[in-house]
């Protein structure tokens, strides 16, 4: 046997098609009866297979496992209907505006402040990894509030991960306050103060401290 | 810059073979376009060390107007000039109702998901700490070994995503070359060439009805079609092995040149996309194994290792320049853990039956292979060997009765499968290049080592990494199914009752 055999082998010999009176046979030019009968019956078929594959189904109790077309039915119904909408809702946002749809005013509010503060060949200084360890933050509507992590209704900070803060800070560079032997550290001229964290390290006083300041080290 | 990409592969395709038709060059040339440009890019970066945005479109308009000069002096000295070339009358023999209907919900899917890769910023957790940071830095620093890839915290903090060979990072990075600010349109042109691309390589083997019944729900498996709005190495990797083994198999049955080496490009992208594409190459090679010793013809086989070198190429330039401390994820040496082994097993069959992430696709699967055991079994029992096939579904299914799910009775599942298919010549590679990429890339996961609890735990190895490895698993599935013998021949049927515009 030969792959190159496998063109002339088909599977069943196709019967030779019998003309009815009143049909027309295909290949002539004209389309049969039976064909057409057979569309149209084929796209009934389709959209009713459609309609069943895609039916919306309410989370139910007593089928934790949810229905058959649980994964179909979410990404047409939820994921891809609600998104649409939301972007039909929101045209000509900005980058960051986006990310505050997406997450909320989180940490990213944080960060589009750095971004707006630090120049693109700044070095930022961060506090250290155990503070942001110690803090989270809660949503509020002016933005996100520094508490104690484990308090209620608290999220961690992704930017205790280098990588994480990087991303949305590049091409600016970043280094933490525990990060004393980096060849960073003493190059940093930004700070990002966290609850008064790293107030010391500035050369100049800051009359009304807040909560989060992205400020120069050196004035 | 994604015009000349796209005028890229398409001249490529064309120099290539004049096999493939028009439509399927259209289809194809952006997903090889991207391929080809990310090897430009890599060459630039190992040369002058400088990936810019001019160097690109130079390079790229460059090599379009070569290969189309190429393809035109060789028709020219055929006298064979596609100008000359009697045009042939438009053919729709393959339209019908059922058609439209599920082309125009694929569409429309394939629209809505694009429209949503393109609106969102990149938000998935995998792409911020890999791809698209490596993208931004690229960008920037316009080389490959830049600030993100050498210094250790981040290659440390970030883990392996960072280091997956970078194709889809460097074609990610095209749209911030262009001024963008999201890198959405890479994804949503990988993924709106994929339904083309689905669609045109099934029709090779199957019809009309079959072909687009079988892309609509190879688009639609839930976690592929989510993750086609999401940065991601997956959903491009998958494509590319698709690819790969669909023209293979092309090849194989039709023996039009052009395919074989479009499987060669396309498995050689996929590898330079994810290192575990690799395990298709070896399944290709297998038959190409065969092929050779058959037909006492190496050359195809020879000629298929340079599928390696994107593999060997990305492992000297991580060894070269990326600062790794981490201790490696695999046990080096063969071991027998009874007990892993079957968590192994039970996870991977759990997530592939998990109806948010792969919906109904490897029930189909499955149905599939039990259809084509019965069907080429019992429409050809006159068959000898047949009869001792049929003998030995019987013994196989006592051992499952008697054993269950184990290595042992899904191995001899996929034995059966394949002389089965053998024997009724019933598109036995590509059940073989599955089976055997499946079996290695599930059993690769044994291999790992799961001291702190990484491989079982939620989001860990399996959870998170296998789960989007059968991206390259699923659509092969579904295709074994709409490509098998009766199955194939049914929907040929079908069309035939159903054709509304004669055959030209």
């Amino acid at each position: 046997m030969k792959p190159t055999d496998k063109q002339k082998k088909s599977p069943a010999p196709a019967p030779k098609a019998k003309v009815k009176a009143g049909e027309k046979v295909s290949g002539t030019g004209a389309v049969r009866f039976s064909a057409i009968l057979l569309n149209v019956a084929g796209a009934v078929a389709a959209v009713i297979f459609l309609t069943v594959f895609f039916q919306h189904n309410e989370p139910d109790a007593a089928n934790p496992t949810g229905a058959w077309n649980q994964g179909y039915d979410w990404v047409k119904n939820s994921m891809l209907a609600n998104n649409l909408k939301q972007i039909d809702e929101n045209p000509g946002k900005s980058v960051e505006e986006k990310y505050l749809l997406k997450w909320g005013p989180g940490e990213i509010v944080y960060v589009n402040q750095m971004k707006k503060a630090i120049p693109e060949n700044g070095i930022v200084l961060l506090p250290p990894h155990d503070f942001f360890k110690q803090v989270g933050f809660v949503m509020t509507q002016t933005g996100p509030v520094l508490q104690p992590a484990g308090g209620q209704n608290v999220a961690k900070f992704s930017m205790i991960d280098i990588a994480w803060i990087t991303y949305f800070l590049y091409p600016r560079q970043v280094v933490y306050g525990d990060s004393v032997n980096s060849p960073l550290y003493a190059k940093a001229n930004y700070l990002a103060s966290f609850n008064g964290w790293g107030l010391d390290k500035l050369n100049y006083k800051v009359d009304k401290p807040e909560q989060f300041m992205v400020l120069p080290i050196k004035k | 810059m994604f015009i000349l990409i796209f005028l890229l592969g398409f001249s490529l395709l064309h120099l290539i073979s004049r096999d493939f038709k028009l439509t399927e060059k259209l289809a194809l040339a952006m997903p090889i376009g991207f391929g080809l440009t990310s090897f430009i890019m890599f060459f630039l970066d190992r040369t002058i060390h400088s990936i810019t945005a001019g160097g690109i479109e130079a390079c790229v308009g460059i090599l379009a107007l070569a290969f189309l000069g190429a393809r035109l002096y060789m028709d020219n000295k055929a006298n064979d000039l596609p100008w000359k070339r009697p045009r042939q009358k438009p053919d729709l023999s393959w339209l019908t109702l059922l058609w439209v209907v599920f082309a125009g919900m694929t569409a429309t899917l394939v629209y809505g998901i694009c429209v949503k890769a393109l609106y969102w910023p990149t938000h998935d957790f995998d792409a911020i700490l890999g791809y698209d940071l490596l993208s931004k830095a690229i960008v920037h620093e316009h080389s490959l070994a830049n600030s993100v890839l050498t210094t250790p915290d981040i290659v440390n903090n970030c883990g392996p995503r960072l280091l997956y060979p970078p194709l889809f990072a460097l074609s990610n990075a095209l749209p911030y070359f262009a001024g963008m600010e999201i890198p959405g349109l890479t994804m949503a042109l990988f993924f709106a060439s994929w339904a083309f691309i689905c669609y045109l390589l099934l029709r090779r083997l199957v019809s009309s009805s079959g072909a687009i019944i079988f892309t609509f729900l190879t688009i639609i498996i839930p976690e592929m079609f989510y993750r086609a709005s999401v940065c991601g190495t997956n959903l491009p990797c998958a494509i590319y092995t698709s690819i790969a083994v669909m023209s293979f198999l092309i090849w194989y049955e039709q023996r039009k040149e052009g395919f074989f080496y479009l499987s060669l490009m396309a498995i050689m992208f996929g590898i330079f996309t994810r290192s575990e594409a690799v395990l298709f190459a070896g399944g290709i090679m297998a038959v190409l194994l065969y092929v050779a010793v058959r037909e006492r013809k190496f050359k195809y086989l020879l000629i298929y290792f340079a599928a390696l070198i994107p593999l060997i190429m990305w492992n000297l330039f991580l060894k070269a320049y990326v600062p790794r401390d981490q201790a490696g994820i695999f046990i080096l040496k063969p071991f027998y853990d009874p007990s892993k082994l079957a968590h192994v097993l039970n996870t991977a069959w759990e997530i592939m039956t998990t109806k948010q992430y792969y919906g109904v696709s490897f029930y189909i699967a499955i149905a599939g292979f039990v259809i084509i055991i019965i069907s080429d079994i019992a429409l050809s029992f006159d068959k000898k060997a047949n009869k001792i096939l049929a003998g030995a579904a019987v013994v196989w299914l006592i051992i499952y009765l008697a054993v269950g799910a184990t290595l042992l009775s899904i191995v001899l599942f996929a034995v059966l499968l394949i002389a089965v298919a053998y024997v009724n010549d019933d598109r036995w590679p590509l059940i073989l290049i599955f089976s055997l990429a499946l079996l290695a890339y599930t059993m690769t996961f044994y291999q790992m080592k799961d001291e702190d609890g990484s491989l079982f735990g939620p989001g860990g190895w399996i959870q998170s990494g296998y789960k989007r490895g059968l991206f390259n698993y699923a659509p092969l599935g579904l295709f074994i199914l709409v490509t098998s013998k009766w199955v194939s021949w049914a929907f040929n049927k079908l069309d035939d009752q159903m054709r509304l515009f004669p055959k030209r």
